[in-house]
């Protein structure tokens, strides 16, 4: 195990804001309230994050360089000047890939014991492998 | 197109935002600055879009889930940043807030006993207050928080009490002072989450008995040190008086009382508050009166 995989796994489970957030960073930069509705819209409504969450995660996000601040925008003219964007950093896309892997092998063991309604095969994911 | 926000929805938009912008006070100044205009902007769009979407109703909805996140996040990120006052302000706090737990403290028993002595059927203000509000049907639901608000003020004079032996605590480091501390923040605790489940009165007096006991060893530490900038022996004193005056029912139950204590039981009563009134006062005056360097040799260098 190199220490990056040490790193990242160090940092497993994420919590269900800090996922929602990398998910809805994953399909592209973002500013903040992109990123609610973003992530509002990925799980149909379940998931609605305060202002407070929002900015307590990016913090610690930033903190950990799961994120980084974006100084580009999409279209200045159309933007607000005072809006500030987030990405993905490759050690945040790591990472939210390994939770990704992590969280598929318990919904495999969740079909394999028979807690999830037959939905066809269930998605087979080797341990300790990554999707 | 949308159509534009009714003038009733415009102003509530303009109220949440000047509203938002003050609770955002709740977060760590490092916190707001780097945070609070984003913040505010987030919500500033959230409730444009919920007016012109369903108008107040939607704006309503937002402050819903928006309320109790900050709350939440705020106590999470203050408590994170931990106290951000130097030690001598937080000690003169402290000081303040025993004085006026001293001030309610004694509007407490005079309210609750010796007014109940003084006049013949006198039930107590808060006790009124606090048993008529079940007899009124609509309020019956809110009931258990309504009183637990209301009687909650037996517990103010005990969390300001708290502080001040929390900053007596934190003028040094030794393990005493921590158990001393951790025995006066368990009173209010255990009183103030119990207090819907069970008897008042037994919680009051186990709270009591707590806080007495935090205030003997911090008294202890307080002598030792030399710690107040004068009458070091204060908290030993008010802490002895405190489990005296708490546990004088077991004692009275245990130990034989003199006849003429039972006959002037109200001037006993009076006299203890009033003791327990000056002493309390007496060392939020040392507390608030304390100067930096006091002694400097125990005061921990500021952080």
């Amino acid at each position: 195990m190199t220490s990056l995989d040490r790193e990242t796994e160090a940092l497993l489970p994420l919590t269900p804001a800090v996922f929602h957030i990398l998910l809805a960073l994953a399909g592209g930069e973002r500013h903040g309230y992109g990123i609610m509705q973003e992530a509002e819209a990925l799980t149909q409504g379940q998931i609605r994050l305060g202002p407070g969450t929002l900015y307590r995660s990016i913090k610690q996000m930033l903190a950990a360089h799961l994120i980084e601040a974006s100084d580009e925008r999409p279209d200045p003219a159309l933007d607000d000047e005072r809006r500030r964007y987030y990405r993905l950093t490759p050690f945040g896309q790591r990472v939210a890939q390994a939770e990704a892997a992590r969280l598929a092998r318990l919904v495999g063991l969740a079909h394999e014991r028979r807690l999830l309604p037959d939905s066809g095969p269930a998605p087979f994911v080797p341990l300790g492998g990554t999707l | 197109m949308r159509k534009p926000p009714s003038p009733p929805t415009r102003r509530m938009l303009t109220c949440s935002l000047a509203l938002y912008r003050l609770l955002l006070l709740a977060y760590p100044a490092s916190f707001r600055r780097t945070y609070g205009a984003e913040m505010l902007q987030v919500f500033r769009t959230g409730c444009r879009q919920a007016a012109q979407e369903q108008g107040v109703w939607g704006m309503l909805g937002v402050w819903l889930s928006t309320f109790p996140d900050l709350v939440i996040t705020a106590f999470a990120e203050r408590l994170k940043e931990g106290p951000t006052m130097t030690r001598l302000w937080l000690i003169r706090t402290c000081g303040l807030l025993t004085l006026i737990g001293a001030v309610l403290f004694s509007l407490l028993m005079l309210d609750g006993e010796i007014g109940s002595r003084l006049i013949p059927g006198y039930p107590g203000l808060l006790n009124v207050l606090g048993n008529a509000l079940p007899l009124t049907r609509p309020v019956a639901g809110p009931f258990v928080l309504v009183q637990f608000v209301l009687l909650g003020i037996f517990f103010i004079p005990a969390l300001s009490f708290v502080f001040g032996t929390l900053g007596i605590w934190l003028l040094q480091r030794s393990w005493l002072g921590k158990i001393a501390g951790g025995l006066a923040l368990l009173g209010p605790l255990v009183s103030g989450f119990l207090w819907l489940f069970t008897h008042a009165s037994a919680l009051l007096l186990t709270a009591l008995v707590l806080l007495g006991l935090g205030l003997l060893l911090c008294g202890v530490l307080t002598l030792r040190f030399r710690l107040l900038p004068r009458w070091n022996a204060l908290p030993l004193l008010l802490g002895l008086c405190l489990v005296a005056y708490s546990l004088r029912l077991v004692i009275w139950a245990l130990i034989p009382v003199p006849d003429f204590v039972v006959q002037h039981y109200s001037f006993f009563a009076t006299g203890g508050y009033l003791v327990l009134f000056v002493l309390w006062g007496c060392l939020g005056v040392a507390l608030w009166a304390r100067k930096a360097g006091q002694p400097a040799q125990v005061v921990p260098s500021v952080r």
